[in-house]
């Protein structure tokens, strides 16, 4: 289920005096099963692009394919985009609305073809995916505490098992270990073959996790690339305006002393590795 | 992201723009008793003359002082109908039933209709001549005299301030909650009446649940500050008067005077 | 959470009165939303059974000023008998809020918006009545034609109203009516 922007440009405020370029010809594509993270400084339009590609934003100019077909186009069914796609805004808790736990993670089952034991099983399975503990499930959302609350949010997207997840700034208001899950939450559904899209400020996590990194600026896509080729270079990360992670920052610091062959590392794992190969026997 | 219209302001720089908003309100006031105590045929015509005028000085356009005027055709044809038909008087033309049809009936309609209009001009030219902020202010003005009653206006102009500060975040807070509830599959509209209040629940419960957060939040960051109750003296604000705006006030003045005795 | 604060009551108004002005835009998305849900009249509600009258009265005057002044809805015409609907609606539920207390807060819910919504639309049948008629038997036609047509609209205010009132319960965010000691 490939994605495919296609020279896609968005106005807001049109004809008013208020009117703002959110987005100029941009064009990129997502493979099947691709993790593809986006950074770009605040307002650079990044929540404008994945409005645009869940459908809840029409493009001024070009147009947005998945799977081959124009999401715009005459005749494309909506219900088809809502149960393929899945989209989770930031601070997520505030879509709660329902009595129960459970009858909230069920909503988006409502006009799915399945029978009451199919929900009732995925519901049982989203919630314990998402780390939620399955005795709280008969309370009200609205009582819980934000963790809880923030997974049951995640859990209501993914109910509906879209094969294409977009994130937008997952890790918001999260501590270090509610981070870490999530991420890891992240990776198992790409490991199963999903497609992610994520947005971040978080470059570590970005490049711990994603395949490609798209990098938008003032409304443009700037540059996409891997995470060594957008972080490779420092100084031009800085001219994108997006800031390196932890990782390479310390990877550039230890090559400065000569503790390191090369600075271009940007995933934890590979750094540790790095560390150890280079500096045994000190 | 989205914008909230300003209602009906327009830009400029006339007269009427630039008058002190709380007696352009006051004179918007004296110019709607006047259109209400009208009931002569001379009396109407004063009434459209006065409106013109203000429409000229303004330079708002006939346009933009007539504009709903026409959309509300449907109600004035009802209120019309309404009237000849159930007027109470002596002569009337036909009796059927519960209805009466009257001439009488009919021109008290139409002096009904006349007065709804003019008055719905005058709201017009008043709305386009003024910004919100300001119209608001000068609400605040007028309600000076209720601090004698007991109002306390002090808190009633804070709260308006905090509700005018709230709109466009609120506004772009039930923009995301509709998005995030339609990905989600949330369909809004329906057709059974009993499935209609079920089917807006998610909008709606997640809107009030963010606004009130967000009133908790404010109103815990306050009372930290020591905001109480307002006791004690309340300074006037300091209000620029032009000649316009006397000139203004006394032609209303003069024209409610004029329609009483017409 | 005990009792609300003046200050909480305050702001929580302020926030109604804004939601007035934002919730019938919001509506406005949904195709056929028509007449039927009266969006305006949700948060003076609440603001009344929450807040109490005075705060009730408050929002049932600005709220409908403001959404005019921002938005042009409600128009010139309608705007006087909307502020009369909408104060009788704050203070008729923030009233009878004050004085019912039947010891199951459903009850006093239903009971209260029963109340307002039936004084609401009396009064503001009434004053319509008054601008646009004369003559007793115009006056009874009117009131009892707004009444009529506005029934589905009631039906789904006493529907939603509570519902809001229970989610802002369980979020701690308004004081539970008759908390459940332990025990």
């Amino acid at each position: 289920m490939p994605i495919e922007v296609k020279e896609v440009s968005c106005r807001y405020g049109e004809r008013t005096p208020l009117e703002v370029q959110a987005l100029k010809e941009i064009s990129f594509r997502a493979e099947d099963g691709e993790f593809v993270g986006i950074m770009g400084h605040t307002g650079c339009g990044k929540s404008t692009l994945i409005q645009l590609i869940a459908g809840l934003l029409t493009p001024g100019e070009g147009q947005i394919l998945i799977d081959g077909k124009d999401i715009n186009g005459p005749g494309y069914d909506r219900e088809e985009l809502r149960r393929t796609l899945g989209i989770v805004f930031q601070y997520p808790e505030s879509q709660l609305f329902e009595t129960t736990v459970w009858r909230d993670v069920a909503f988006a089952l409502k006009h799915l073809d399945l029978s009451r034991e199919e929900k009732a099983e995925r519901v049982r399975w989203v919630l314990e995916a998402v780390g939620f503990r399955m005795e709280r499930a008969g309370k009200s959302p609205l009582s819980l505490s934000g963790g809880e609350k923030r997974r049951v949010a995640i859990a209501g997207v993914l109910a509906a098992r879209p094969r294409i997840l977009i994130f937008d700034e997952p890790l918001a208001g999260l501590d270090p270990w509610g981070r870490l899950e999530f991420l890891e939450l992240a990776a198992r559904l790409h490991r199963q073959g999903n497609t992610i899209l994520m947005v971040s400020h978080d470059a570590d996590a970005l490049c711990g996790y994603a395949d490609r990194i798209l990098v938008l600026d003032r409304g443009r896509l700037s540059a996409q690339g891997t995470p060594e080729e957008i972080f490779g270079d420092l100084e031009r990360a800085e001219t994108l305006h997006i800031g390196a992670g932890e990782v390479r920052r310390i990877a550039q610091a230890l090559y400065e002393k000569g503790r390191l062959q090369s600075p271009a590392i940007t995933k934890y794992k590979i750094l540790l590795g790095e560390i150890k190969k280079n500096n045994k026997g000190r | 992201m989205s914008f909230l219209p300003a209602g009906s302001y327009r830009e400029g720089d006339s007269i009427l723009h630039k008058m002190d908003p709380f007696c352009k309100l006051l004179c918007t006031l004296l110019f709607l008793t006047a259109v209400i105590l009208s009931d002569t045929f001379p009396g109407y015509l004063l009434g459209a003359a006065g409106l013109l005028a203000v429409t000229m000085v303004s330079r708002l356009g006939l346009r933009t002082a007539l504009s709903g005027v026409k959309r509300m055709w449907l109600f004035f044809c009802l209120i019309l109908l309404m009237n000849t038909a159930f007027f109470e008087t002596e002569q009337t033309w036909w009796e059927w039933w519960i209805f009466r049809f009257s001439a009488d009936g009919l021109i008290q309609g139409l002096q009904v209709v006349l007065r709804v209009a003019m008055a719905m001009v005058l709201g017009n030219l008043l709305l386009s001549a003024s910004s919100p902020l300001e119209l608001v202010g000068a609400m605040e003005s007028l309600m000076y005299p209720l601090k004698f009653v007991g109002v306390p206006i002090r808190d009633v102009a804070m709260i308006l301030g905090v509700a005018i500060q709230f709109i466009p975040a609120f506004s772009e807070e039930a923009e995301t909650i509709r998005k995030a509830q339609t990905a989600r599959g949330a369909r809004f509209e329906s057709r059974k009446l009993s499935e209609k209040a079920g089917s807006v629940v998610p909008l709606v419960v997640p809107i009030f649940l963010a606004a009130f957060r967000r009133a908790d939040e404010l109103a815990m960051a306050m009372e930290a500050r020591g905001y109480r109750r307002t006791k004690g003296k309340i300074r006037k604000r300091r209000r620029h008067l032009s000649p316009a705006d006397g000139i203004g006030l006394l032609l209303c003045v003069l024209f409610c005077a004029a329609e009483v005795l017409l | 959470m005990k009792q609300l604060t003046y200050v909480k009551k305050a702001i929580l108004t302020a926030a109604c009165i804004a939601l007035c002005v934002v919730l019938p835009m919001a509506f406005h998305a949904i195709p056929n939303a028509g007449n039927i849900y009266c969006p305006m009249h949700m948060p003076v509600l609440l603001c009344g059974l929450v807040c109490g009258w005075p705060f009730g009265l408050l929002c049932g005057v600005a709220g409908p000023v403001l959404s005019s002044l921002f938005t042009g809805m409600p128009s010139m015409a309608y705007l006087p008998s909307m502020i009369i609907e909408l104060a009788a609606y704050g203070l008729t539920a923030g009233l009878v809020m004050r004085f019912v207390h039947t010891k199951k807060t459903m009850a006093d819910l239903y009971i209260s918006l029963v109340a307002a919504l039936l004084a609401g639309r009396i009064v503001a049948g009434a004053s319509r009545a008054l601008i646009f008629a004369s003559g007793s038997y115009s006056m009874e036609a009117w009131i009892t034609s707004y009444f009529v047509t506005a029934l589905p609209g009631l039906l789904i205010q006493l529907a939603l109203l509570p519902a809001i009132a229970f989610a802002l319960e369980k979020a701690r965010l308004i004081p539970v009516r008759y908390p459940r000691t332990a025990g």
